[in-house]
């Protein structure tokens, strides 16, 4: 024991994680990038070096370049709403009353909801005879299958899965904020708004931050809806970033395009991943 | 009309209000139970119909009649109860050591771990495929949960949530001689159960969701998830099938529904309640 382990113990800690890191996120992550320069066959066996060609191809493949815009639309349409959303229903719920525990059950119930079940709900309220959505907007959309509506649709899923989650965390950080800090702005004479805009707000900004990037990276890397409803259709509308790969990868046996197109595909959320880190610099406050 | 009673009434709309809000917002779910009682033709219609004319509880049995859905639920409880479980303790530990150490490097490996949430798991899915088929660990309960055993942003919530606790009570703990690892087991685990509650629902479920990774390294039907269960009603063509789908679905709903109410309360207590208050 003594000072030497002192200096040991928390790398101790960490080891479990690291190691594991190490197996299932380094390591696949450093050989698909090697792998990206490289010529593969269709069992994925390295036939010579390619440069940067299989990167060339993908990036003047126009499937591939509609799919980036495909990605950054989704992720526009899906993101802030659903964290907007959450936190107007978590400053709802704040105020404990005798029936808050009912709906904030309820509120946080979409989080309970698989990709699978959601998806097939949604496939029947979509469905242009016997949807409910149309029925009740009478009107006669395609909903998935409808070039301009497709995305559209699927970012409605997706916001609706994701509200329960935040929702969830900004309740819990909300209900962190003190409650002498509350009451001494009630003294002061702070409105409803301002006691939002100046305490809460600030107070819990480490959860919506932590929010912010959970939502980059889950919608980024999004594949399971277009998996599930639409194959990437129609005319490409729906085929994201991750299902372009998916499809080389698993349908195509073309691992060229497939690592290209993973590897870029992480560039964005590197990007994306970079912004919000920068705005945590700029709005955070860890109390 | 006094201003107590005012106020109560006001109380009341207010939660009434909630309430519906919360009802529209779960719309797709009652709308979901509802099919599942329709007949055929009560799906079919053109006119918008809301609820079954009768609760018949065809649909169950056909669902059931179609899939072994039992043993998929089994599968899938035992994954996602199991990876969550370590998930949450992998997680606090490394929380533990980013949270109240300082030493060497702390930063960097911070940001290595903090690294991992950049890289898609999807991207590295025919990697780690590779990885769990040499282990020989397709088709065991081990080689699904192979990938889902901790995730950086459990250790980030973890963290956070520690940085919130002062530090003084942990400086008060080291002074009456208490060693770490029993800081961490006696006391920081104990005040931190509602953002382990959260680790452990959100892990819970949203294993408990995923479909690619269980479905690439199960071939054997006895292994598969009920998500997997699912995609095969949905593989089955023909509309009147949607009745028997929106069974099977609401089946899969009820444990994880039931999961996340049991653990509710500790939830909403608040991520910071608990810690010190004088």
């Amino acid at each position: 024991m003594g000072k030497k382990f002192g200096k040991l113990e928390p790398y101790l800690y960490l080891t479990p994680a690291l190691i594991y890191f190490t197996i299932f996120s380094f390591y696949p992550f450093i050989k698909t990038v090697l792998s990206s320069f490289f010529v593969l066959d269709a069992n994925g066996v390295v036939k010579g070096f390619a440069g940067l060609d299989n990167y060339v191809k993908v990036l003047t493949d126009p499937l591939f370049i509609q799919s980036i815009f495909n990605t950054l639309l989704y992720v526009v349409l899906a993101s802030p709403v659903a964290i907007i959303i959450a936190l107007i229903l978590a400053l709802v719920a704040n105020q404990k009353t005798r029936t808050s525990s009912i709906y904030e059950t309820i509120f946080s119930l979409t989080m309970a909801m698989s990709m699978s079940v959601t998806a097939m709900i949604f496939k029947i309220m979509y469905n242009p005879n016997i949807g409910i959505i149309n029925k009740l907007l009478q009107t006669k959309i395609n909903w998935l299958n409808d070039s301009k509506y497709a995305m559209l649709s699927l970012s409605a899923i997706s916001v609706w899965m994701n509200i329960g989650f935040n929702f969830l965390f900004l309740l819990a950080a909300i209900r962190g904020v003190p409650n002498e800090l509350l009451e001494s702005c009630l003294i002061d004479g702070a409105t409803g708004f301002q006691r939002v805009r100046r305490v809460i707000l600030p107070l819990i900004s480490p959860t919506v931050f932590f929010l912010i990037c959970n939502s980059l990276a889950k919608n980024v890397i999004m594949s399971g809806l277009p998996i599930i409803l639409t194959q990437g259709g129609p005319k490409g509308s729906t085929t994201t970033m991750i299902y372009y790969m998916y499809k080389n990868a698993f349908n195509n046996m073309n691992y060229n395009y497939a690592y290209a197109s993973a590897i870029i595909t992480f560039l964005l959320t590197l990007v994306l991943m970079l912004i919000s880190f920068s705005f945590e610099k700029k709005g955070v406050h860890y109390s | 009309m006094t201003a107590k009673t005012k106020k109560k009434l006001l109380s009341f709309l207010f939660q009434l209000l909630a309430i519906a809000v919360g009802l529209l917002l779960i719309f797709p779910i009652l709308y979901a139970i509802s099919l599942s009682f329709m007949k055929a033709p009560e799906i079919l219609t053109r006119d918008i119909k809301l609820l079954p004319d009768s609760i018949q509880w065809e649909n169950y049995r056909k669902a059931l009649q179609i899939t072994t859905l039992g043993r998929y639920m089994i599968n899938s409880v035992i994954l996602a109860g199991v990876s969550s479980f370590i998930r949450v303790i992998l997680a606090s530990l490394s929380a533990f050591a980013f949270a109240f150490f300082e030493f060497k490097g702390k930063n960097f490996l911070f940001m290595l771990c903090m690294s991992t949430m950049m890289i898609p798991g999807d991207v590295v899915l025919v990697t780690n495929y590779k990885t769990v088929a040499s282990l020989g660990l397709t088709d065991t309960y081990l080689g699904m949960m192979a990938v889902f055993l901790l995730s950086v942003l459990n250790i980030f919530m973890m963290r956070q949530y520690y940085l919130t606790f002062s530090k003084e009570i942990y400086e008060a703990s080291r002074i009456d001689g208490c060693s770490n690892l029993r800081f961490y087991s006696r006391i920081l685990l104990p005040l931190s159960k509602p953002v382990i509650a959260t680790v452990y629902i959100s892990s819970f479920v949203s294993i408990w969701n995923t479909y690619l990774w269980p479905m690439l390294v199960t071939n054997d039907d006895k292994l598969r998830t009920v998500q997997v269960g699912i995609t095969m009603l949905n593989s089955a063509d023909g509309s009147t099938i949607y009745g028997p789908i929106m069974a099977a679905a609401v089946m899969v709903l009820v444990p994880t529904v039931f999961v996340f109410v049991i653990f509710q309360k500790q939830i909403v207590g608040g991520m910071l309640s608990g810690s010190v208050k004088g």
